[in-house]
């Protein structure tokens, strides 16, 4: 029963880990899949949620591939809430390359989850990020979470 | 028989004790006093401000029981809620017992060791009426996660049993607050420990806790108070534990911030 699924994927010279699912215990029926390779990235699209003891995992799994250059793609709330919260869960030798802001309409009870790039929306001492967004049909989505705190990691 | 309190009989409790005890505070606004009711085996102290941290050494340090505040779930239906439970405890650990006056959804289902967790939250979500992706729901998701985790792994671990009845993840939900109840069968929580490792992380952060060993993390009751407004927490020892989480939903996540958690261990 693994409820995080990890599937690879090479790409020209690296090697892209797609994960799924709820990163939990499970994860650790993975690690031994990570090679020791020079770069690679990892994709958490499809990430729903991080538990305790995949925090654990994740963090085992990054002293594993510490030789390896990281580049972490499309990161829900919810990695970026650890990576804020608990030291040593994104080291150094990562990077993140995109995340999601959530943007919440409270009149349409709808979200929109936006992608923020690296070099476009944000570097290491810049972020551009407005307050609210307005959709196709007009509708006002306002930035739902506090920017002091989500975006400290950035900062390193 | 029922040991769910019907709505009129927690306002007629709840009124009786306010009036009794001249303390008709309006939960809608700030009630800037505190007091402390240690008659009736209640032993439940009211608070206003106290930070997530305080509200921890309140429970660990200075024997409190019950520490309330107003918060996203009012005071008021708290106190009614304890002094409903009074003259029966046990009524907490019936599988019957619901934390919500009139919850609009009301979910039960049953599992074991060899459940898949996503699978069985990913169901409560859909009858809830609630999409699991969304970024609001990740609260209810990682309390469930936690507590179903807990009642999988830790609990028969710690047990003697080797085999144990299915546990029971409960789920009610009204306008805006969500009640997560798991009970298990086990009985092997030790509060003190699981709040000790609550302050460890308040303290010393997340990073600094966690048990890179066999067994839990360490993180999940961190995990837990972080969402939660008012964590319940009651152990029969070897018998039954039951941890209900009662969370706002829907809200922003600044308002989050403000909000005043409360305890009740309830043994």
């Amino acid at each position: 029963m693994n409820t995080c699924q990890v599937k690879s994927v090479k790409n020209n010279d690296t090697v892209e880990f797609v994960f799924s699912g709820s990163i939990d215990e499970s994860l650790a029926n993975y690690i031994n899949i990570f090679p020791e390779i020079p770069t690679m990235t990892i994709n958490l699209d499809q990430v729903i949620s991080i538990n305790s003891t995949g925090i654990r995992e994740w963090i085992k799994l990054m002293n594993k591939v510490s030789g390896s250059e990281i580049k972490i793609i499309k990161c829900p709330k919810v990695f970026i809430d650890q990576v804020n919260m608990v030291k040593g869960f994104l080291p150094q030798n990562a990077q993140i390359e995109s995340f999601y802001v959530p943007y919440f309409s409270e009149t349409k009870n709808s979200e929109l989850k936006i992608l923020f790039e690296k070099g476009k929306n944000f570097t290491k001492s810049f972020i551009n990020c407005k307050e609210s967004v307005t959709d196709e049909a007009g509708a006002v989505y306002d930035i739902d979470v506090i920017s002091s705190k989500y975006f400290k990691f950035i900062k390193g | 028989m029922s040991f769910t309190l019907s709505h009129q009989a927690r306002e007629i409790i709840a009124h009786e004790y306010l009036i009794k005890n001249d303390l008709a505070f309006e939960c809608k606004t700030k009630h800037n006093s505190s007091f402390r009711d240690v008659s009736n085996g209640i032993n439940v102290l009211f608070e206003d401000g106290l930070t997530n941290e305080q509200v921890i050494e309140a429970i660990l340090y200075h024997d409190v029981a019950n520490l309330i505040q107003n918060s996203f779930w009012s005071a008021d239906a708290k106190m009614a809620l304890l002094y409903s439970l009074a003259p029966e405890k046990m009524s907490f650990y019936k599988e019957d017992f619901r934390i919500l006056v009139k919850p609009k959804v009301n979910q039960m289902v049953k599992f074991n060791a060899k459940s898949n967790r996503l699978e069985l939250i990913q169901d409560i979500f859909i009858k809830l009426g609630i999409n699991i992706k969304a970024t609001r729901a990740l609260p209810i998701q990682q309390t469930m996660d936690e507590l179903v985790m807990n009642a999988q792994i830790n609990a028969p671990k710690n047990s003697r049993l080797t085999y144990g009845r299915d546990s029971v993840l409960i789920a009610e939900m009204d306008e805006k607050l969500i009640a997560i109840t798991v009970i298990d069968y086990y009985g092997t929580m030790d509060i003190k420990k699981f709040l000790k490792r609550i302050e460890g992380c308040l303290k010393l952060g997340r990073a600094e806790v966690i048990n890179y060993g066999q067994g839990g993390a360490g993180l999940g009751g961190s995990i837990i108070y972080n969402h939660c407004d008012t964590i319940m927490l009651g152990c029969l020892g070897l018998r039954k534990t039951r941890v209900t989480s009662v969370i706002p939903y829907n809200i922003k996540e600044d308002k989050y911030d403000s909000i005043q958690k409360s305890i009740c261990i309830i043994n």
